[in-house]
């Protein structure tokens, strides 16, 4: 029986030279011995992990493949998600915690809604269940507001709104 | 010596309407509170606090406990329905508690995670009302080398038992390391791995980190299927809610709890002795509990759908409540920050505390026992009040719950500390989460280590300065010699276990 590295070793490996540049990187670090012993320890586990999977993926390959995503949605939803999600928080700084949050959700179920209402072919449909997402957004954002600004009197530095 | 006429006294107070009350409403607040991710219960309870300066000692002191061990139970909540731990004492309680909900078994877990946070509470509050002296006393020989040791230990348990795969298991252990050296450097101040970046000068904070680990990764998994297959997305809230209809007929049996007896034992006696040392606090106690408790439990889904999971995770996390007095009542040394508050509290109402304080505030330290134990049976309540609202939340449609986890996520992840920069450390940390999902490493081993890594460095350190470089310094004390060979005891036993189940086919 052949023996293949699979995607899973490789990426073992890659982590292991990853580890060994990171280490070598330690010994022109102005720091101290002292203050490298645990930052050693940490690349050194790092090292050891990714050999040990390397290893062990060529003796007996995993029958559960790793799986590049092919048509990349997973690695974009993953950006678009992230950037969303940092967006919101500036958002969040600038114009207030009920601002944000109503803005945020409407914008999130008006593409839902949109969608949902477009691909069943019930148009006609939109407005009605939008508004009651938009009250449902409304009502959630000005709980928020009590929870987060009445009660736990949440510091937010020069907002516009509230 | 027991003081019959001031348990007496004690127990008027205690058992008075109005203390049972406020016992009540600080439990409800601290439920509500420690289920919303980032909102740890030291927030509500330092808003409370000042109530110390016109409220009387047992009212003040009843709100305090209240919310303490009922935030304590209800970061489990979400951890169960959603993936997302509401404190981080229940991140270890996410693999099992949230594989559960998936399968159709959240109310079990729910269940099983309030039973349990109760027998570990109420262990706990005992080993505190009856040995709190003798293990009070055995806390400070816990010197640099025991430390170092019994971290060692820790760390040792979770990379051998968390994973089928050690090699994963080393590589996330390693990544919470690394994770943890950011920041300044415990013992000379240095910077390390900052980047030039003066946000990171405090290090990686805890709760950004936990919330991206485990939130992010579900939000974006989510999001991605109701983006991708919206009739899959649709289906999940209508599946779940035909769940939610079924829950009723199943709630937890007496024989599937008193099934879980390891999970609940272990957990109950980690959690009791993790919380006394000051510094390791409740995450480290469910994750070292729930790591060992999967050497001995006998369920195929341990760590991927298992109620005594649940059990060992949350009984370990509560087990810290009553412990966490041990150190404060018998010397005075707050071990946590929740601790520090309840020092606070006691000291606003003239309380000094100290080897001395069971002698000369017997009566007030009774009260202290008393409301712990009252806490216990009130915290239940509320939990079975509160568990079908969080049961149907979780059985809402797709579409609707994860844009509001993520509003939360942002919210609680900023409420935390007020540092903007936070949210980033969330979302980098949500990318990592993700990328450790996809690879299948192990979370726990990454939390664990970040956690241990500054304690294990401080102690390790101070003891090779304190012995001028003599490494044999660690193995020196009987207390130290024994963890040591625990330890190696433990990592025979686990290599032994996985030898033989190479041998048998199919293990």
């Amino acid at each position: 029986m052949t023996k293949r590295v699979t995607l899973n070793g490789m990426i073992g490996l890659v982590i292991t030279f990853i580890g060994l540049i990171l280490y070598i990187g330690t010994y022109q670090s102005p720091l101290r011995p002292n203050e490298l012993i645990q930052p050693r320890v940490a690349i050194g586990l790092m090292m050891v992990g990714g050999l040990w999977i390397f290893i062990t993926e060529i003796r007996t390959p995993s029958k559960e493949y790793m799986k590049l995503d092919k048509d990349w949605s997973l690695l974009l939803s993953l950006l678009g998600i992230s950037l969303v999600t940092f967006l919101y928080g500036q958002t969040l700084l600038r114009l207030g915690v009920a601002s944000s949050a109503f803005l945020f959700l409407v914008l999130w179920w008006l593409y839902i809604v949109y969608r949902d209402t477009q691909a069943a072919g019930t148009p006609s449909q939109f407005w009605t269940r939008f508004l009651k997402h938009v009250a449902l957004a409304a009502g959630l954002a000005g709980g928020m507001y009590l929870l987060f600004v009445t009660f736990l009197q949440l510091y937010l530095p020069g907002i516009l709104l509230f | 010596m027991f003081d019959m006429a001031a348990m007496l006294e004690a127990f008027y107070v205690v058992f008075a309407l109005d203390t049972v009350l406020f016992i009540f409403i600080g439990v409800a607040i601290g439920v509500s509170v420690g289920a919303i991710p980032g909102l740890a219960h030291n927030l509500p309870m330092a808003l409370v606090l000042p109530m110390a300066f016109f409220l009387p000692f047992h009212q003040t002191m009843g709100l305090l406990v209240g919310t303490y061990k009922g935030g304590t139970y209800g970061g489990s909540i979400t951890a169960i329905s959603f993936g997302t731990p509401g404190t981080p004492g229940a991140a270890a309680t996410v693999a099992d508690g949230y594989a559960l909900t998936r399968k159709g078994k959240g109310v079990k877990a729910l269940l099983m995670g309030l039973y349990a946070s109760v027998t570990g509470d109420m262990f706990s509050d005992i080993v505190l009302i009856f040995v709190a002296v003798p293990i009070g006393l055995l806390a400070p020989r816990f010197g640099p080398a025991e430390l170092t040791a019994l971290y060692f230990l820790s760390l040792s348990l979770v990379v051998v038992f968390s994973t089928e795969d050690p090699g994963r298991g080393i590589l996330s252990a390693g990544m919470g390391f690394f994770l943890a050296s950011i920041g300044r450097d415990v013992i000379t101040g240095s910077l390390r791995f900052t980047f030039g970046m003066r946000q990171l000068e405090a290090g990686v904070p805890l709760v950004p980190l936990l919330m991206g680990l485990f939130a992010m990764p579900e939000i974006i998994n989510q999001i991605h299927t109701l983006l991708t297959k919206p009739e899959v997305a649709g289906r999940f809230g209508e599946k779940a809610q035909e769940i939610g209809k079924k829950v009723k007929e199943q709630g937890l049996s007496l024989k599937e709890f008193l099934g879980c007896w390891r999970g609940l034992a272990i957990g109950s006696v980690f959690g009791t002795f993790l919380g006394a040392l000051p510094g390791p606090g409740a995450t480290l106690a469910a994750y070292t509990a729930h790591s060992t408790t999967q050497r001995f439990s006998k369920d195929p889904d341990y760590g991927k759908g298992s109620l005594e999971g649940v059990a060992a995770a949350e009984a370990g996390n509560n087990a810290t409540c009553g412990a966490t007095f041990i150190p404060l009542l018998t010397f005075g040394i707050p071990g946590s920050s929740i601790a520090a508050l309840f020092m606070a509290a006691l000291m606003m109402e003239g309380i000094p505390l100290g080897p001395r304080v069971i002698v000369d505030h017997t009566s007030t330290i009774y009260i202290l026992f008393l409301l712990l134990l009252l806490a216990n049976p009130l915290n239940l309540l509320v939990g079975r009040l509160l568990i079908p609202v969080y049961s149907r939340l979780a059985s809402m449609p797709a579409h609707l719950v994860w844009p509001v986890i993520t509003v939360v996520l942002v919210l609680g992840t900023y409420a935390y500390s007020t540092r903007p920069f936070d949210i980033t450390i969330a979302i980098a940390a949500g990318v990592l989460g993700y990328f450790m999902s996809w690879y299948k490493l192990p979370v726990g081993p990454l939390i664990l280590a970040y956690l241990v890594a500054p304690l294990f460095e401080a102690s390790l350190r101070r003891g090779l300065i304190l012995s001028r470089g003599d490494w044999m310094y660690f193995v020196n004390s009987p207390i130290s010699q024994t963890i040591w060979a625990v330890t190696i005891i433990a990592v025979i036993f686990f290599l032994r276990g996985r030898k033989k189940a190479e041998i048998v086919p199919g293990k």
